[in-house]
């Protein structure tokens, strides 16, 4: 593009070029004016052309008596915008900005004329003189390039025009936010509004076609953000790219959405989030921990690494993986389970009265969810704790797919090391520690089919040496302790919905088992292979009418070899001294074990809020060689939405302990045990609008649980062999449970639980019955959290639960020490039973989390302190060297972790 | 997994959990009361005809005329949950004897109300194996009580000692082992006899110490070797070698039951009047010994220097006016033999 110069010269106005010639110059008068010999274009200032700027440019030039220019000075420009309309300024883009002062046209002109060539000003008698001139330069814009040609709107085959295109991400986690609302809309210069909407789609990403060029304005809304504003300015043949970090209005945890279960098939069923167990205070963001907290759970005792629930034995709740057993729960010292909290979606607790769908356990049932995967890109987490160090990653795998992996290393371990003091009586050669690994992936190749795989590994080591081991137990042999317990399981599942009328789930897992300890003499080394495989049919016959059945293997080879005291004391047994001298050996190749179970149940529902759920399972268990069958019953009948009576029945059998049936250690002949349980409840919440009572749901369920040919010890003969073990226990577990819940509304959430029970035993025949080794009266659990500005979190829980029974000491109370010269030790003679029971159990859990929002992570700082009064809780009892004195062993001190997590 | 896997992790990690953990009971080594700190059976093996010694070592009081004794025996004893009672009374021995000729008097189990007493194997052998093997049959009898193997030739027979003080009772219990099979392999254990042996008071400058121990002065307390055995040999007599059937776990983890010679485990127990010893006990412990196995195993002679050292830290002046106390060692070699010696030490301002 070139400027158009105007080469009008005006010379009217001459006047003389020196101040001494002036008087000849005025005296003389001019006969010629100076002519333009030689006319130069001016450049046309770049910006005035893009923005249709023409311009008049008054100058004074010298010309000398030879025609040549000897001085130039600009007196005034004036610039001119030419007239344009809106629609020619948005397609060609012209945006005229008012803070150029002469866009330059001042020096182009004075460089023009410069080069310009002129003859001289004569004055009569045609002799030149010099004269200065007033001279003018007009800058004119060239005319505009036609325009492009309109799209035909009339043509539906004619191809769309993107213009602008973006991608909605969450702020500080980049996730890809689908169905943010995105309309863009402009006033026309009709004064019509012109709008246009569209939703981003499931990854975030949105696009607008075939808009006028020009600026637009552009919102988007999405529930739980900041609401989107901007300008866009759409070009013409340029394709605007933006994207769009939204910040959330609330990173509440609790905003979290899981898939669940809607079917309501057992009597009590609690699911637990993600998000929810990770903040809830003085349960370390565990998942198993977490249940505790719920009705029906009993509080272990610290570090043991126990689950008691409805008052039924430390082994008797069975957790699973996604259906898959999984053997340990714990790692060491019980502070953290197997599971990190980043691979789980939720966790299922069940307190009693579950489906057939599970068994072998009188107790309860956990089953934890493994994290069904769905990222968009990249993102992962990374904690590091006073605990332990944990990372987790996953990524999408084409549209399909995705796989994560995460791993754990304790750092707990290296703190008790560096703690324990030089001159104490230990050295730890391998310090505590734990290690965990797991990898996760699903993919769906196709509609109605969908595969996932988790593997996932566990190892835990400890090691140490007694520098004096007799000042430890005057009976230990050796100096060394070493322990090492491992385990690994690889699940494959495969889901196939073709359609909502059937749909079949199954499951194949495979693993392995691994146990090394030794304490002086004692061992005890344990190998073994497992499979699982659990297939889970589920067909709808007709409108409120389900089937749901399948098959549930569990097998086992083992080889166990052992050097250990030839008792096993079971619950109720804990006064009864060993004899840690006297060790029984076994050694056992190959012993299978395989459990079968099948399971059918019903979803009825006869008429409109009555839901009937009877279900069978049949089971065979390998170690006792019995079958059992198990009926259920569950039943419930929802009046509204706020009311709602539940109640079920329902018998389960469970085999003894592996140590209880072997020939070394127990009693091979031993049977299955059985529990029958019954539970009866109601929920109901407020249908109103008031705050608080509207957030408020109530469940108060009953429950008596009956258990019958439980194990126990005996000292009953058999053929000339002890049997050590028979089916004579029976029990009876009675109470109440009452949980009130404030789901998460106005930034706040809170649960209570409280829990009346009361479990005994009696373990012969024409014995009275005692108290459960875990029997606690009155168990009340409160969790409150409370979701702040700025990204805080406050969290408090509130135990306040009844001590546990405890058998005393007869000694004590007859002040009679009994000693034994050849143990050097003394002897303590039990009282009744579980006759006495501890202090009551209080503690305060407080956890306070930070957390900031970066465009690309979030950071969280958190402070979890648990016992924060630092109360001094009887664990149980201890007594002097002779048993003369006793006084309270407690648990954990006040103990606070400290960490920080990125999410990115 | 394994109720004893589970419990054996939690147990080691509470182990360690529980380091730092301490009560405010008063240490065992320390004396306070009226103590019975070991019981002497010599010998500790007996075979018949022969009579076993029997001694307590009481301490804690000032004037020892005032106890009472009351000594008997019991062929078994029952475990704590029945009050350690004996299972086996005279009518009920009779009645698992008589059939086999043997009748045994009321007062059989009496041992006297001596302060020593004596146990007198009078009865023969086939006595004794009689009886142990039907206790093998006598199931009642057995409640979760370790029935000894008769193959081993070997019987222990619980004494029981009650000593009183006033309205104190304190029992003590003393196994001394009936040897019926007495083929001349087998090899009696003999008393680890330290009676006569001092124990020695090592300074900071780890020589002998010539003074009275200063007030929270910490001094080490060591068994003294005689000056013309060598600690190695004085060590090889306390812990005796001898044959044993073993049983244990093989490298292919069978099961290997087999006669093996091993040494005897010694048990060091320490006990003062005022002060505080750093250990309670102290021990030789075979199975830390430097082997094939155990590469990072000590020497003999460390192992046995450390056994029979323990440091002690003398009371604080508020605690204990000054003057002489007693220091007592018991030593014991796990198979019934006990002894001790004891020593009187000066503390005081030097």
């Amino acid at each position: 593009m070139r400027s158009l110069v105007l080469a009008a010269l005006s010379l009217g106005v001459a006047a003389p070029a020196f101040a001494q010639e002036e008087e000849e110059i005025e005296a003389a008068e001019i006969t010629k004016y100076p002519q333009i010999l030689e006319a130069v274009e001016a450049t046309y200032p770049p910006v005035a052309l893009r923005q249709r700027i023409s311009a008049q440019v008054a100058l004074e030039i010298e010309i000398s008596e030879t025609g040549t220019i000897s001085d130039i000075l600009v007196t005034e420009t004036t610039t001119i915008a030419e007239t344009l309309s809106a629609t020619t300024a948005v397609a060609y883009g012209i945006v005229r900005s008012s803070t150029i002062a002469d866009y330059g046209f001042g020096d182009a002109a004075v460089d023009a004329v410069k080069r310009m060539k002129f003859s001289p000003a004569e004055v009569e008698g045609g002799i030149p003189i010099p004269v200065r001139v007033p001279f003018s330069y007009a800058f004119d814009l060239p005319p505009l390039p036609p325009p492009p040609a309109p799209p035909d709107a009339q043509d539906p085959n004619r191809p769309k025009v993107l213009v602008l295109k973006g991608l909605i991400r969450e702020r500080g986690t980049r996730t890809r936010i689908p169905g943010v609302i995105l309309t863009i809309f402009r006033e026309r210069e009709d004064g019509e509004l012109e709008a246009y909407e569209t939703t981003s789609d499931r990854d975030g990403s949105f696009a607008f076609y075939d808009l006028p060029p020009g600026p637009w304005r552009l919102q988007g809304e999405a529930d739980a953000y900041f609401p989107l504003r901007d300008t866009v300015r759409v070009v013409v043949g340029e394709v605007l790219e933006v994207t769009y970090y939204l910040e959330k209005g609330n990173y509440s945890p609790y905003d979290v959405l899981v898939e669940v279960d809607p079917v309501k098939r057992e009597v009590n069923r609690r699911t637990l989030t993600r998000e929810e167990i990770r903040t809830v205070p003085g349960t370390l963001g565990d998942p198993i921990l977490v249940v505790e907290n719920l009705p029906g759970v009993a509080r272990p005792a610290a570090g043991s690494g126990n689950i008691i629930v409805r008052g039924s034995g430390t082994n008797d709740t069975i957790v699973y993986v996604d259906g898959v057993e999984v053997p340990l729960i714990y790692h060491f010292g019980g502070l953290k389970s197997v599971l990190p909290i980043d691979v789980v979606d939720t966790v299922d607790f069940y307190p009693g009265n579950f489906s057939a769908y599970y068994g072998r356990g009188t107790g309860g049932v956990f089953d934890a969810h493994i994290r069904r995967l769905d990222p968009d890109q990249v993102h992962g987490t990374l904690e590091v704790s006073a605990l332990d160090v944990s990372l987790f990653a996953e990524t999408p795998i084409g549209d399909n797919a995705a796989v994560a992996v995460a791993g754990r290393r304790s750092v707990i371990g290296d703190v008790i090391t560096a703690a324990v003091p030089d001159d104490a009586n230990v050295g730890i050669i391998a310090a505590p520690v734990y290690y965990d690994a797991q990898v996760l992936a699903n993919w769906t190749p196709d509609r109605g089919h969908d595969l996932r795989f988790f593997f996932l590994a566990s190892d835990d080591r400890l090691e140490f040496l007694f520098a004096n081991a007799a000042d430890v137990n005057p009976q230990l042999t050796g100096n060394q302790v070493n322990t090492s317990v491992n385990f690994q399981r690889a699940v494959l599942e495969y889901r196939f919905a073709p359609n909502e009328t059937y749909q079949n789930t199954a499951i194949v897992a495979v693993g392995r088992n691994f146990i090394d300890f030794q304490a002086a003499d004692f061992l005890f080394g344990l190998e073994s292979q497992q499979f699982q495989f659990r297939d889970t049919a589920r067909i709808k016959l007709a409108e409120g009418l389900t089937l749901r059945g399948g098959a549930d293997i569990l097998a086992s080879i083992t080889d166990i070899v052992a050097a250990l005291p030839g008792t096993v004391p079971t619950e109720g047994q804990t006064g009864a001294t060993q004899d840690l001298q006297t060790l029984t050996f076994a050694n056992i190749d190959d012993n299978v074990s395989v459990e079968i179970g099948h399971f059918l149940d019903l979803e009825w529902t006869p008429v409109k809020g009555l839901s009937l759920f009877p279900g069978v399972r049949l089971d065979y268990f390998s170690e006792v060689d019995q079958w059992s069958a198990d009926p259920r019953l569950v039943a419930r009948y929802d009046f509204s939405d706020f009311f709602a009576v539940k109640g079920g029945a329902g018998v389960v059998y469970q085999q003894p302990q592996g140590v209880e049936t072997s020939d070394e250690f127990g009693n091979p002949n031993l049977g299955l045990q059985r529990g029958v349980q019954y539970s009866l409840g109601t929920e109901f919440g407020f249908d109103t609008e008031i705050p608080i009572l509207s957030d408020l749901r109530f469940d108060f369920t009953f429950f008596y649980k009956d258990l019958g040919d439980f194990v126990t010890g005996s000292d009953r003969f058999e053929d000339g062999e002890p049997l050590r073990f028979d089916n004579t226990a029976i029990g009876r577990v009675y109470g109440l449970e009452t949980f009130i819940e404030h789901k998460f509304a106005n930034n706040f959430r809170a649960w209570i639980s409280y829990t009346l029970s009361r479990s005994e035993r009696r373990d012969q025949p024409g014995e009275d019955f005692r108290l459960f080794d875990f029997d606690q009266t009155h168990i009340f659990n409160m969790t409150a959290s409370y979701v702040l500005p700025e990204g805080w979190e406050l969290g408090l829980r509130l135990r306040i639960i009844s001590g546990n029974p405890t058998t005393p000491s007869a000694t004590l109370e007859s002040q009679r020490s009994q000693f034994f010269d050849d143990i050097d030790g003394f002897g303590n003679v039990p009282g009744a039973t579980n006759s006495i029971r501890l202090d009551t159990f209080s503690q305060l859990d407080l956890r306070v989390e930070k957390s900031w929002t970066f465009t690309f992570f979030r950071l969280k700082a958190f402070l979890s302190i648990i016992n924060t009064w630092n109360q001094e809780n009887p664990e149980g009892l201890s007594f002097r060297y002779d048993f003369l004195d006793q006084d309270f062993a407690t648990g954990l001190p006040v103990f606070p972790n400290l960490g920080i997590r990125a999410e990115f | 997994m394994s109720t004893v896997a589970s419990r054996a992790g939690a147990v080691a990690m509470g182990a360690l959990l529980l380091l730092s953990c301490g009560s405010d009971f008063p240490e065992r080594s320390l004396i306070t009361d009226l103590r019975v700190l070991a019981v002497s059976a010599d010998p500790p093996w007996v075979v018949p005809t022969q009579t076993s010694n029997l001694t307590p070592l009481v301490v804690g009081t000032e004037d020892p005329t005032q106890l009472g004794y009351r000594w008997s025996w019991c062929p078994l004893r029952g475990p704590n949950t029945s009050a350690f009672e004996c299972l086996l009374p005279v009518e009920q021995l009779n009645a698992i004897l008589q059939p086999m000729g043997f009748n045994v008097p009321e007062n059989f189990y009496d041992l006297g109300e001596g302060e020593t007493a004596s146990f007198p194997y009078l009865f023969p052998a086939e006595f004794v194996e009689q009886l142990c093997l039907e206790l093998r049959k006598q199931e009642e009898l057995s409640r979760f009580v370790t029935i000894p193997d008769c193959d081993e030739g070997l019987f222990p027979i619980s004494v029981q000692v009650d000593i009183t003080l006033g309205d104190r009772i304190i029992t003590a219990y003393k196994d001394v082992t009936l040897v019926f099979d007495l083929s001349e392999s087998r090899a009696l254990n003999a008393l680890p006899d330290i009676s006569s042996l001092g124990i020695d008071v090592i300074g900071a400058n780890g020589q002998e110490l010539e003074r009275p121990i200063n007030f929270e002065e910490t001094v080490l307390f060591r068994l003294g070797v005689p000056d013309d055995t060598d600690p190695i040999a004085q060590l090889a007599d306390l812990s005796e070698t001898f044959t044993t059937t073993v049983t244990r776990i093989g490298d292919g983890e069978e099961i290997i039951i087999e006669a093996e010679q091993t040494r005897e485990q010694l048990l060091l127990s320490w006990f003062s009047e005022t002060g505080e010893m750093d250990a309670n006990r102290t021990g030789f412990i075979p199975d830390t010994l430097q082997s094939d196995d155990n590469p990072d195993g000590l020497s003999e002679a460390r192992a046995w220097d450390d056994a029979r050292t323990n440091a002690w830290l003398a009371p604080l002046p508020g605690d204990f006016e000054g003057g002489a106390t007693r220091i007592y060692l018991v030593l014991r070699d796990f198979r019934g033999g006990t002894s001790w010696t004891s020593t009187t030490v000066e503390v005081g301002d030097n």
